[in-house]
């Protein structure tokens, strides 16, 4: 891959939400056609995908 | 010859040579990326639009570049998720082609005990907000969608697409895929490089704050690292793509980075796999660890070393994968490219343990060329033992 380097850091002390907010929603979800009993586990994989995309 | 059988004639040729036993020829790697779909002349966000669109486009290739197996057939973007998010460190570029990675780090040098302490907290708590600050505003409709499509993105690639592409190759051209999409090596070093601290961070750190460091690659390795416990057969191979390692002293590696890497080679070896590893940049300074672990556990995919004095030091003890520099094959005539692929085959060949392949995956339109072409059909032919 093509690599280029930037440091970002941008602090946000204002969040209104915790990723386990986003959990819950996601998990409550009658949108989406995913098994309700995998989206807690989906949830916790994705922070880590979010994380790296 | 039907494609079913020359497929398994080709899996038992890189079975031999990966034993350092000598198959019919030489194997000949095509190092797939995205680049292949500027043979199709199809742009990566068309080719996404259908299954069959991107299967048809990304196999088109092959009528032009000869190849036995492929490393990892698909690609290796989340495009959907990227712009579902709006921004992130892999992307394609705006030629349509190129995945390019561009890095981002948001941990904080001073943050290493919350690492330590917590990682999956810290990550979804601390890192995740200054990343993608929309997430969590408030707007939990907004941001319930957005996750829905990076996940969603995410399978229909790495899923779907990119599985439907390897049972295309195998099916249609008797193509092997090499290594495995579902085996991976991790190593905890990688992760702070490629998650947390970034290029400059990382490096910085391992001179201003080693122990923290390695208490957190400690950590990583403890919570996060699969120990491949689930492998459960010899083929295909298991991948890794490190980027540290060039970086790092002969002591820092020793230290910091082969401790978990000889653990892993050796569970892999365990289940009579083979770790297949990138070494991504030069390793010459570092690879004679290679020797700590057993003879034929290790597939060493080349990529900056050079191949003559990598086949001298290592090549009784290890498969070499490469021999190709994609640098001369794209800057020079055909006959150099002919002449320096002449003396890989008679230097690196001899008594098995070596796959042809680049040196680079061809990522981009200018990757796909008359030269390639000409090398891969040489190996082809000169190739035979």
């Amino acid at each position: 891959m093509l690599l280029c380097t930037s440091t970002e850091s941008i602090d946000r002390e204002d969040s209104i939400l915790k990723y386990d907010d986003l959990k819950k929603a996601l998990t409550d979800d009658k949108n989406w056609d995913v098994p309700v009993s995998e989206r807690a586990a989906i949830a916790e994989s994705l922070a880590w995908m979010l994380l790296n995309l | 010859m039907d494609n079913k059988t020359l497929h398994e004639q080709r899996k038992q040729d890189l079975l031999l040579t990966v034993n350092h036993k000598t198959p019919s020829a030489v194997p000949v790697m095509l190092n797939i990326n995205s680049g292949v779909l500027s043979y199709a002349k199809v742009k990566v966000k068309d080719a996404l639009k259908s299954d069959e669109a991107f299967v048809d486009a990304y196999v088109k290739f092959t009528e032009y570049i000869y190849g036995d197996c492929v490393t990892f057939p698909g690609i290796f973007v989340n495009q959907a998720g990227y712009e579902a998010m709006g921004s992130g460190q892999n992307r394609v570029a705006h030629d349509g082609y190129t995945v390019e990675h561009v890095q981002a780090s948001y941990m904080k040098e001073d943050e290493y005990p919350l690492l330590i302490k917590d990682p999956a907290g810290f990550v979804k708590d601390t890192l995740l907000p200054r990343k993608y600050p929309f997430l969590f505003d408030g707007n939990t409709d907004k941001a319930v969608e957005a996750l829905k499509n990076v996940f969603e993105g995410a399978v229909d690639v790495f899923g779907v697409k990119n599985g439907l592409v390897e049972k295309a190759f195998e099916e249609r051209f008797g193509i092997v895929t090499a290594l495995s999409p579902n085996w991976e090596i991790g190593s905890p070093l990688d992760m702070i490089f490629d998650m947390f601290r970034g290029f400059a961070g990382t490096l910085t750190d391992l001179r201003r704050r080693p122990q923290e460091v390695k208490a957190a690659a400690a950590v990583l390795w403890e919570q996060r690292v699969d120990k491949l416990d689930a492998i459960d057969d010899i083929f295909p191979f298991v991948a890794q793509t490190p980027h540290v390692p060039a970086y790092l002293s002969p002591k820092q590696y020793e230290e910091l980075y082969w401790p978990y890497e000889k653990l892993l080679i050796e569970k892999i070896h365990s289940k009579g796999n083979k770790a297949s590893i990138l070494l991504e940049g030069r390793w010459m300074h570092v690879v004679e660890c290679f020797k700590e672990v057993p003879k034929d556990s290790t597939i060493l995919m080349i990529d900056d070393d050079d191949p003559f004095e990598l086949k001298k030091k290592m090549g009784d003890h290890v498969t070499l994968l490469g021999g190709a520099k994609m640098s001369t094959i794209i800057l020079s005539s055909k006959e150099t490219c002919i002449d320096y692929t002449k003396k890989v085959i008679d230097e690196l060949a001899p008594g098995g343990g070596f796959i042809f392949c680049t040196d680079k995956g061809w990522l981009s339109k200018a990757d796909i060329n008359d030269n390639l072409a000409a090398v891969y059909a040489f190996v082809h032919e000169y190739g035979k033992y």
